[in-house]
């Protein structure tokens, strides 16, 4: 019993100098502000056209550099090595954890993330007063969207309109080329060890899809299966597909692959992973490389 | 095991006073050396803010003295970054060190066990699929930041409970039955977790990166949420120093000194799960705090768990707010989680202390 009464005692004191302890940002609504809904839903008042930047995502850091709008930047993450230009730029961490110091001391008056693992990071820097805006896209279609909505917050919609003109003309025609086409079956490796692939509702797989070709994973339960290897040769792919950490001559070399169809017939190849994996201005790019891969024929 | 059992043995009167004056004054010190830690912690970070900047920015946040502090070289980002971002984050370091400590050093006085830490019981791993399940299902993002924290907070009382219930027999709780059906439990719930990765893989990182173990971008909604139940829990578990004391000698010897041994060991289980659940639901799983510290500093003081226990508790939480500090500011920009730190940092030095003593720790 007397151990209860001491406990008590002490805990007293403790509250008694916890009190008063926390505190809140809070927000003003401003006059002549504009609403956005960004790729969440959520609805993000942007006050005044944006002076100054923070992109924390590497797509939308190429979105502004396309847009010219470069000399706004000041924060990009340690991801952002494109354009060449942007890895001049102050570095705010890596992308799944960037520094909230340093970006709340950069003083942005916009910051721009992508979905996924930077959720959290929303909500953290709205409780430091701070306007968070999300875009992020696992199609082409939304990136072209996105690439518009960032012209208008950044007041250069005129920019944005021509940027996405020129992307969705070459998308229309490769979309054109290969309408009445066999649609060879395509695997895209994500990675080696273990054989994973993308599935529906990615990025790459509407990639595969425009460009003419059927995904091998298009049927899998989540977004980025593990395949095992049964799976692959049973189904055996006319087109091999992986990124370019690889070399061609060494997937082909892989013990067993030379049963492949892809093999045989000389159709594995390589691609840039990030014109195929990052939703920005070069996805058009991504996706020609693509078409050219599943449909030679067509692009000489 | 025998466990302390020549020392308590010896101590008459008169070593008490003595061992117990001594003590006082480490935990004085290190009381102090653990507010002095904090405070340089707090002006330490990769924005550029003065020492000076930083204290009135602190001082102008104290009641009546506050008035008379100028602010007028300090910007509202920098005031921002000190009190939303490092002060939270310090304290919430020194708590959760604290707290594993703690209960590290309880665990493994009441169960006998030398590798016996924090999450022997099924904390971690329940914490760990709670925090999963809350993040692979969105909740997180529905229900807002806390979320992640409650699920883990929840998963770690389940699955302690069930562990408990598992080892029980009868009235009993067997030490043995108690540490396999927390090591069955865990393993079973890791592979759980770990199947829910497999088909939850753009969420993979976060779940990772919880595991690890981070401080960072924790705020003061963290702090209120698990200070109180730390709090609580420590200072709980201190006043029960004496009866783990007793409970060395073995459940029969306590009996005869008026201590009920069996209900003591569901107390102190209960409330270590407790306080051990709300450190990692805030912290995610940081290994080796809980196991080492109180280790190390059995090491340096002895067995006594009135003096064992205090100093654990403030050797921890200096012990994370330096590790923590490291982890933030090692790298530049960016951070590398704060489990890595403390396992890179405490490992040598624990073995340096166990070399040099060269004597049965127990």
């Amino acid at each position: 019993m007397k151990n209860i009464y001491q406990a008590a005692l002490i805990l007293m004191v403790c509250v008694m100098l916890l009190a008063g302890c926390g505190s809140k940002a809070d927000t003003t609504v401003g006059e002549d502000s504009k609403i956005f809904k960004d790729v969440l839903g959520r609805e993000v008042e942007i006050k005044e056209t944006p002076k100054k930047i923070i992109s924390l995502t590497p797509a939308v850091t190429e979105i502004l550099f396309e847009l010219g709008l470069d000399e706004r930047i000041i924060g990009v993450t340690e991801y952002c090595n494109y354009p060449e230009a942007a890895l001049k730029k102050p570095k705010m961490g890596d992308f799944a954890n960037p520094n909230v110091e340093l970006i709340v001391d950069a003083e942005p008056q916009i910051v721009f993330v992508a979905a996924g693992v930077q959720m959290e990071l929303i909500k953290r820097l709205e409780q430091l007063g701070i306007t968070v805006f999300c875009l992020d896209a696992e199609s082409v279609d939304q990136v072209i969207k996105n690439i518009q909505m960032t012209g208008e917050i950044m007041g250069v919609p005129e920019a944005a309109q021509k940027l996405t003109s020129e992307m969705q003309a070459k998308v229309d025609a490769v979309v054109l080329k290969v309408k009445d086409q066999e649609r060879p079956v395509v695997f895209f490796e994500v990675w080696d060890e273990p054989l994973m692939s993308a599935g529906p509702g990615t990025f790459i797989n509407s990639l595969i899809e425009l460009a003419g070709g059927q995904n091998l994973a298009g049927d899998a339960d989540t977004r980025y299966p593990q395949l095992s290897m049964e799976v692959l040769f049973e189904r055996d792919p006319d087109v091999y597909i992986a990124n370019d950490f690889h070399k061609q001559s060494d997937i082909m070399a892989r013990p067993g692959y030379e049963n492949l169809t892809a093999v045989k017939t000389d159709r594995v190849h390589t691609i840039d992973d990030d014109l195929v994996t990052l939703p920005g201005p070069r996805v058009v790019l991504g996706l020609e490389e693509m078409a050219r891969i599943i449909h030679p024929e067509l692009f000489q | 095991m025998e466990f302390c059992k020549m020392e308590l043995a010896k101590e008459s009167n008169n070593i008490k006073k003595q061992t117990n004056s001594r003590s006082i004054g480490k935990i004085v010190a290190l009381t102090i050396l653990l507010i002095f830690v904090c405070l340089t912690a707090i002006t330490i970070g990769p924005a550029d803010i003065t020492l000076n900047q930083t204290w009135r920015i602190i001082l102008s946040q104290v009641p009546v003295l506050g008035e008379s502090i100028t602010l007028d070289d300090v910007r509202i980002s920098q005031q921002t970054i000190v009190l939303q971002i490092r002060l939270p984050r310090v304290l919430l370091a020194a708590l959760v060190g604290i707290a594993l400590a703690t209960v590290g050093a309880t665990f493994q006085g009441l169960l006998k066990n030398p590798m016996a830490d924090p999450y022997i019981i099924g904390v971690s791993s329940g914490a760990a699929l709670g925090a999963t399940i809350a993040i692979v299902t969105g909740l997180s993002a529905a229900a807002g930041y806390l979320a992640v924290p409650w699920m883990a907070f929840a998963g770690a009382l389940i699955s302690t409970y069930t562990v408990y219930n598992i080892a029980r027999v009868g009235n009993r709780v067997p030490v043995y039955t108690l540490l396999l059906a927390g090591v069955a439990l865990s393993a079973f719930m890791s592979a759980i977790m770990s199947f829910l990765m497999v088909l939850n893989s753009k969420e993979m990182q976060q779940v990772v990166f919880w595991l690890l173990g981070s401080f960072s971008a924790r705020n003061w909604g963290h702090v209120q949420a698990a200070a109180p139940l730390i709090i609580i829990g420590v200072v709980i578990i201190n006043c029960f120093a004496r009866d783990l004391n007793i409970m060395l000698f073995g459940d029969h010897t306590a009996q005869h000194l008026g201590i009920d041994a069996e209900k003591t060991k569901k107390l102190l289980l209960t409330l270590g799960a407790f306080t051990a659940a709300a450190a990692v639901s805030v912290s995610g799983t940081i290994g080796f705090v809980g196991l080492i510290v109180p280790h190390g500093v059995r090491l340096v003081v002895g067995p006594d768990h009135r003096s064992l226990m205090p100093i654990s508790a403030l050797v921890g939480g200096i012990f994370m707010v330096v590790t923590d500090t490291f982890a933030r500011t090692f790298l530049g920009s960016v951070e590398i989680p704060v489990g890595i730190i403390t396992a890179m940092l405490g490992g040598p030095f624990f073995i340096y202390l166990l070399k040099r003593k060269q004597r049965d720790e127990f």
